[in-house]
Order: C-alpha cells, then sequence, then structure tokens
C-alpha cells in the first residue's frame, strides 16, 4: 500500500530498492513490482490515495482551551476541557490534478464514515467513492478499507492494459477491485454485541483514454453510490441505485411514485460486508467523447441534487473551477443544503475545461 | 477481584446553548470465580441488648437470640466472625480472648450458646458498637469486612458527636447494614451510620421478621467477591458535577462522598460486589457550553478495584440544533429521575401528614401514587396502600387514611428509596 512505509533507499548506494511484500529488487521509479505487482512507494505523490489516519492535532493544541497537544487522549479529547478535537477525515480533500475528491463529515453526523480514494493516471484515471453504512460498526474503516483496495487493484489493472496487455478484460477487473474490498471489510471486525457487521456501500470508476478522442468508462456499483457523466450536453446518471424502491419498480410490483413514497425507499438492498449475499458488481461501460467530467458522489450530495438536471444546473457555472475546486464546491452546496449525511465528491476532468460550458459566458480567471 | 464494565445511557444531544448533561451508567461486576486466592472475609454482628429489648414480654430479644443464630448458621466456613451485644457499652459476646473467630462447626456452636445467654439490660450507645466493631475488625487488615447492627431506640446515651466520630473512624474499615426493630429507633441515626458505610437501613416491622432480614443480609455479604471497589469519574475543565446518585437498587446519593484525586477527578466508593452484580448511577454533570456541531466529554466513569483503574464509559456532549435530536427523552434517565422524584414525594408527603398539613400530605402521597403505579413499583404502591386510600391512581387521587399504624408509615418512609430496574416499568 502506498502509505506503508517505504525501505529507505536514500541513505546510500548499497541501500538497494525493494519490494516491501517480497523483497523483489525494484528499479528506481517503478509503480509495481515485477514479481507480486504490489504497488511501490516511487518517493513521490503517485497518487492522491487515504492520508494518515493519524489525528495531525495530536501533537497540536487542543483546539479549544489550547491545553498542550500531550493532553490529547486516545479517544481524541483533550484531558482538561473534554473537547472532541477534530478528525482527519472529517474534512479531507484529495488533489490530483485533474482528478480531485473531497469528502466532508457534514453537520448532522458525529463522524465522517465515507471515504474515497483517487488516481490520475497518465492516461485515464480511477476514482473509487464508499458509503459506510451509518447501523454497522466501524462504518468509517469498513468504507476508507474498501475505498483503498479497490483503487489500487483498479489503478494496476489499467495501467497495465495501457502498458502491456490491451486485451485485459476491465470488467473482470472491477470485480476483481470490489472482491479485493469486500476481504478488506471483512477483515474489520465487528464490535462484540455491536450494532451489525461492518458494511459500505462502493461505486468505483475506472476512465481510460483510447487516444483517438474517446474516452472508455467503466463504472461498477454495490448501493446507492452514484456514477454521473457530465458534458456540454448534460448530466447523466450512470449507475442505478440498489435500493428498495428501485427493486420494487424493477419487479413490478409497485408503481415508482408509491415506492419512492415508501418510508423503506432509500433502504439499500446490496453492499459490501459480512452479510452482503452475494457482491457481483453491477457495471456500466460507456465510449463518451473526452471532454467532460466524471462524478463519482454519496447520498449526502445527490440527496439536495437528485435527478442529473439539477446536478447539471449546479456544475454548469463553476466550469472556471478546477476539479479541486468543484468538488469542494459541490460539497459546500450539500453542506448548505442541510448537511445531514457525510458528503463525498470526486470527479475526474477530461479535455478542455473551457468546454464543459454551453451556458456560462464568463471567463475563466 | 472481578472485572467490571460501564455502560451509558443517554442521550448525547443538547440544544445550543445547553450545558447540563445527564446519564445513566450500569456498572456490572462480571460473572464467575475471582482470580488469584479469594477474599478474606469478615462478618460482625451487633445487636442491641438494651433494657427496652426486653419488651413484647421478652419476645424482642428471644427473636435477636435466634436471629443472630440464623445469621451465624449462614456464614461461610473460614469466614472471621465476632458477635457484639451493645448496650450503652459495647460487650464482645463471642469469640472469648481474641478479636474473631474463624467459622467452622466447633466456633458456630461455641457461638450460638454464647448468643444464648445474652441477656436485655442497660441503655443505647451506638458508637460504642461502632467502635468495638471497628477494633475488632483491625484484627483482619484487607478483609472485606461487613457489619450487621440491630437497634429497637434511640442513640440517647451517647453525645451526637460521639456518633458522628465512631462513624468517621468507621469509613472505610467496613460496610454496615443497619435494622430498626419497631418504631422507636430513629431513622435519621441509622441512615447516617449505613449511608456512611456504604450499607442500608431497612426496618424491622416486628420481632418474628429478624431472623429473616438477618439471614438475608448475611447471605448477601457472603456473596461479596470484590472489595473497596470506586467509582472514578473525570470531568472536565469548569465543569459542576451536580449530583451522582446510585438510583438501583435503592437510591444513594454519593455526591458527597466524592474524594478528590486530582482537580479533574474524584473517587466515589461504592464497597464490595458480588459476582454478576449490576447497580445503576445518574450523573448530572454542568458542561461549559460548546459550539453547534462541536462535541465534548462530560464525564469518563472508571472503576477502580484494588487501586487499578478499569476501562472507562464516556458520557458525551454534542451540540446541535436539530430539535428532534437536543429533546428525545433518554428512557433511563427518565425512569431514574421519576423514581428519585417517588422518594422525595414520599418523604415529603409523610412529613407534611406528621406535621398535619394534611392538603401537603394529600398531594404528595397521590402524586407518589401515581409515581409508582406508573413505574411498576408494585411494592412501594402496596406500601403506599397502607397509609391512603387510592381513589384513582392514574390520575394520583388519594385519601388519608385516618387510622394509620406507625410502624406502616415508618415502613413507608425507610423504604421509599427503593427503585425498579427501567425494564420493568416498559
Amino acid at each position: 500500500m502506498s502509505n506503508e512505509p517505504a525501505p529507505d533507499n536514500g541513505g546510500g548506494p548499497s541501500e538497494a530498492r525493494r519490494c516491501p511484500t517480497c523483497s523483489e529488487p525494484a528499479p528506481p521509479e517503478t509503480k509495481f513490482c515485477e514479481n507480486c505487482a504490489t504497488e511501490l512507494d516511487t518517493g513521490e505523490s503517485l497518487s492522491a490515495g487515504p492520508r494518515p489516519r493519524a489525528n495531525p492535532a495530536v501533537s497540536a493544541p487542543c483546539v479549544d482551551c489550547g491545553a498542550a497537544g500531550d493532553n490529547i487522549d486516545r479517544d481524541d479529547y483533550c484531558a482538561m476541557c473534554g473537547a472532541k478535537q477534530p478528525d482527519a477525515r472529517d474534512h479531507l480533500e484529495l488533489d490530483d490534478g485533474a482528478v480531485a475528491a473531497v469528502t466532508d463529515k457534514g453537520l448532522r453526523h458525529r463522524r465522517n464514515e465515507d471515504a474515497c480514494s483517487i488516481a490520475a493516471l497518465s492516461t485515464g484515471a480511477v476514482l473509487v467513492v464508499c458509503d459506510g453504512v451509518s447501523t454497522t460498526d466501524h462504518p468509517d474503516r469498513a468504507s476508507e478499507a474498501a475505498a483503498e483496495i479497490a483503487r489500487q487493484v483498479l489503478e494496476r489493472a489499467v495501467s497495465q492494459t495501457l502498458a502491456t496487455e490491451p486485451g485485459t478484460d476491465l470488467k473482470k477487473a472491477m470485480q476483481d477491485a470490489v472482491d479485493a474490498a469486500q476481504q478488506a471489510v471483512l477483515a474489520v471486525e465487528p464490535i462484540p454485541g455491536g450494532q451489525g457487521n461492518p458494511s459500505t456501500t462502493i461505486v468505483a470508476a475506472m476512465v481510460l483514454d483510447q487516444g483517438d478522442g474517446k474516452l472508455d468508462v467503466l463504472v461498477g456499483w454495490l448501493g446507492d453510490s452514484r456514477g454521473y457523466w457530465i458534458d456540454r450536453s448534460g448530466a447523466t446518471q450512470l449507475t442505478v441505485d440498489h435500493s428498495w424502491a428501485n427493486e420494487q419498480i424493477d419487479a413490478g410490483l409497485m408503481p415508482e411514485a408509491e415506492a419512492q413514497a415508501d418510508t423503506r425507499a432509500h433502504t439499500i438492498t446490496r453492499w459490501l460486508g459480512r452479510d452482503a449475499t452475494d457482491v457481483e458488481v453491477s457495471v456500466v461501460r460507456q465510449e463518451v467523447p473526452a471532454e467532460g467530467m466524471l462524478l463519482l458522489c454519496s447520498d449526502g450530495l445527490w440527496n439536495y441534487a437528485a435527478d442529473p438536471e439539477s446536478l447539471f444546473d449546479l456544475v454548469n457555472g463553476m466550469h472556471h473551477l478546477s476539479p479541486l475546486e468543484l468538488a469542494r464546491q459541490l460539497t459546500a452546496f450539500a453542506v448548505d443544503s442541510g448537511g445531514h449525511d457525510n458528503i463525498t465528491v470526486a470527479l475526474a476532468r477530461f479535455g478542455d475545461q473551457a468546454t464543459m460550458s454551453v451556458t456560462d459566458s464568463e471567463p475563466a480567471p | 477481584m472481578s472485572d467490571f464494565a460501564a455502560q451509558v445511557f443517554q442521550n448525547e444531544y443538547l440544544p445550543a446553548g445547553g450545558e447540563v448533561v445527564d446519564a445513566v451508567v450500569t456498572v456490572t461486576a462480571a460473572e464467575g470465580a475471582s482470580a488469584g486466592r479469594p477474599n478474606e472475609m469478615v462478618e460482625v454482628i451487633v445487636i442491641d441488648t438494651s433494657g427496652s429489648m426486653q419488651g413484647d414480654r421478652g419476645a424482642k430479644i428471644a427473636s435477636a437470640r435466634d436471629a443472630t443464630k440464623v445469621a451465624i448458621d449462614t456464614l461461610r466456613d473460614g469466614v472471621l466472625f465476632a458477635i457484639v451485644a451493645g448496650t450503652e457499652l459495647a460487650q464482645v459476646v463471642y469469640p472469648f480472648g481474641q478479636p474473631l473467630a474463624r467459622a467452622d462447626e466447633r466456633t458456630r456452636t461455641e457461638a450460638k450458646a454464647a448468643v444464648s445467654r445474652v441477656e436485655a439490660k442497660g441503655g443505647t450507645a451506638i458508637g460504642s458498637w461502632l467502635k468495638a466493631a471497628s477494633s475488632l475488625i483491625a484484627a483482619a487488615p484487607g478483609a472485606i469486612s461487613h457489619v450487621v447492627l440491630m437497634t429497637d431506640g434511640k442513640n440517647e446515651h451517647e453525645r451526637p458527636h460521639e456518633l458522628d466520630e465512631a462513624i468517621a473512624g468507621s469509613v472505610g474499615q467496613f460496610q454496615c447494614d443497619c435494622l430498626g426493630l419497631g418504631t422507636d429507633w430513629i431513622k435519621a441515626e441509622l441512615d447516617k451510620v449505613s449511608s456512611a458505610l456504604l450499607g442500608r437501613t431497612d426496618i424491622v416491622p416486628t420481632p418474628g421478621e429478624m431472623e429473616f432480614q438477618f439471614r438475608a443480609l448475611t447471605e448477601k455479604a457472603m456473596g461479596k467477591q470484590t472489595g473497596n471497589v470506586a467509582l472514578r469519574l473525570w470531568t472536565p475543565q469548569g465543569s459542576q458535577i451536580e449530583f451522582l446518585k446510585q438510583v438501583a437498587p435503592e437510591l444513594d446519593d454519593l455526591t458527597p462522598k466524592a474524594q478528590t484525586v486530582s482537580p479533574l477527578v474524584r473517587d466515589y466508593p461504592l464497597g464490595a460486589w458480588a459476582g454478576g452484580e449490576d447497580r445503576d448511577y445518574h450523573l448530572q454533570v454542568r458542561v461549559p457550553v460548546g459550539s453547534v456541531g462541536s462535541e465534548r466529554l462530560a464525564a469518563r466513569v472508571m472503576l477502580v478495584v484494588g487501586g487499578v483503574e478499569q476501562p472507562a464509559a464516556l458520557v458525551r456532549a454534542l451540540w446541535t440544533d436539530d430539535e428532534r435530536l437536543s429533546t428525545r427523552i433518554n428512557r433511563e434517565v427518565a425512569h431514574y429521575t421519576g423514581q428519585a422524584e417517588l422518594a422525595d414525594a414520599i418523604h415529603d408527603g409523610l412529613a407534611a401528614r406528621d406535621s398535619g398539613d394534611d392538603e401537603t400530605a394529600t398531594v404528595k402521597l397521590g402524586r407518589a401514587v401515581q409515581l409508582a403505579h406508573e413505574t411498576g413499583n408494585d411494592e412501594t404502591v402496596r406500601l403506599l396502600q397502607k397509609v391512603v386510600d387510592v381513589e384513582d391512581p392514574d390520575a394520583g387521587t388519594v385519601r388519608l387514611k385516618r387510622e394509620v399504624a406507625d410502624v406502616d408509615a415508618m415502613t413507608l418512609d425507610v423504604r421509599s428509596t427503593r427503585t425498579v430496574r427501567v425494564n420493568k416499568s416498559q
């Protein structure tokens, strides 16, 4: 994993760089071990994967009373005034240039149980958003573990496809990523006598620039975290929520209006976790012109912009912003709209950003 | 020694500007055999042998002798024990020539024979009895020590400060349950003893009931496995502990028993625990207000067992502008708030009745009937019905009975602090 300590190769010429998993010698600048395909630390930011979970406030003084950092206990409370110290995940920004993500605790929840992981690649992008299920144990750890490993598997698949194996089955790669994420979620131990087995949604995307002005976009998901493609013609929702209402409608058991009005409408029917009956990922694949952007988000955003049109209206006025700034703006919109849930927005932009706008003629700064 | 667990029940959410945090903490000692060597255990039985015990044509002293023999038979083999007869001074009835005897067939037989020879004659000086118990128990330092103290009268042969000094000298040495026989004893005096010494005071309405109560108290004492447990409370700077009360199985305000460990940490002695025993505590703490969206730890609850801190339960405060969250009523907190109000209503109602204020007495005891009825506290309803005629328990409409036996009023008063657990009422 990218955040594991790498062998210290800066100490002297005798210290060869090695794979942390199998100890195979690794030539400088290689991204993956040639023996076991473990991701190697290149000493630079290969991708904007998860930041260390260590609370940055631990050595900092208390945010409330200013007591010295050694007063902050293991539960992140100040031992003097009791103030909960901010968690790094309360608001986290990942910036990899053309790909960026923002995840935020929102206003109502006690912690951020969403997680995201992204990577901008020379010829594409990988994005993952997970929304831990609040009614289960350690949903924050489940989502974080799933997002991180899924991003690694997908990133490897995309790199291999482009470099050496044009025939790589991307759908299989998506299932592999989801399977790996499921294993990671299973490894999160539930609390004895707790609420339920750790669980999370997942939406993951691979975008490959085919070099002919077209992008190959492949999105896989379980649950109600969504993917949208947004270009000059509008926004298209790529995913279909795995929700109670959608299942009723699909099965012809209930008219749409009635199903959506039911209190169970938004209950998710597919997820990752010990209680998931199967984790066969739903996949959508589209070839799109290489101008536009892919947006993945948790329901903390789409609850306030449920249909693609309202999402398009939101984005349309902000074409001049960088992906990170745009992700920030969308997150702020969800917070300002009530922030009832954790919010995660991950986006990747392709082509000339100015072409994004059809109605807004405001010049880029 | 047992492992302890603590579970918190609370609404963590406070409205903007809110500063009072309520929580019910259930503390449970782990079931099962204690690790390592079992604790040394001491049981001292103190019976009043003043002249008034000759009353009821000798039935009182006869019952006291019989009840003490039953208690002796209830002692486990190996427990250290002594029997003290109390008058204006304390006389050790058993053992002879040493402070404590180890229970076995021979010592039990000897002790019972000695109890048979006890006569009722003399005064009442409870402080001197406690001092005697304390000096006997000092022979077994570190033991889990328990005293049963039974009296039928007032503490009239010593000055009040002598009793206070004796109590102070006994704190931490042993736990003491008090029994008051009949109605001539003073509740406040025995409450003072049992509260300071982490026990309870109960009434023995008639001599015939003494045997059962002696056996119950001794059996309970024999079940204790872990001595000198303390509840340790950390609260934040600038906070104020409004109260910490035991609320089940019985009300007991622990607030005045706080021992300061450090500026933010206090210990509250809980005495000895049996394996599997659980007790509920209601904590109310006033904390400095936080901004909406922020969280503050309002209290950290720990158990101190054998000088070692055991893991904590956390009481939190989260400020929100969402009224649906901040106005939620926590079931446990509401229940025990009701049980405390019930005890207060009984106490106030009986006091008003004694002072001839029938109007206040009717209102208070009516409220008590309503609360006891609502919360399923059937035993308290039964005791109330001996003092009032209930017309409508839901509305709390009652009439004071014209003829009330002193013993019924006193029993209601003494037992008003008994609570029922939250799940019983739901």
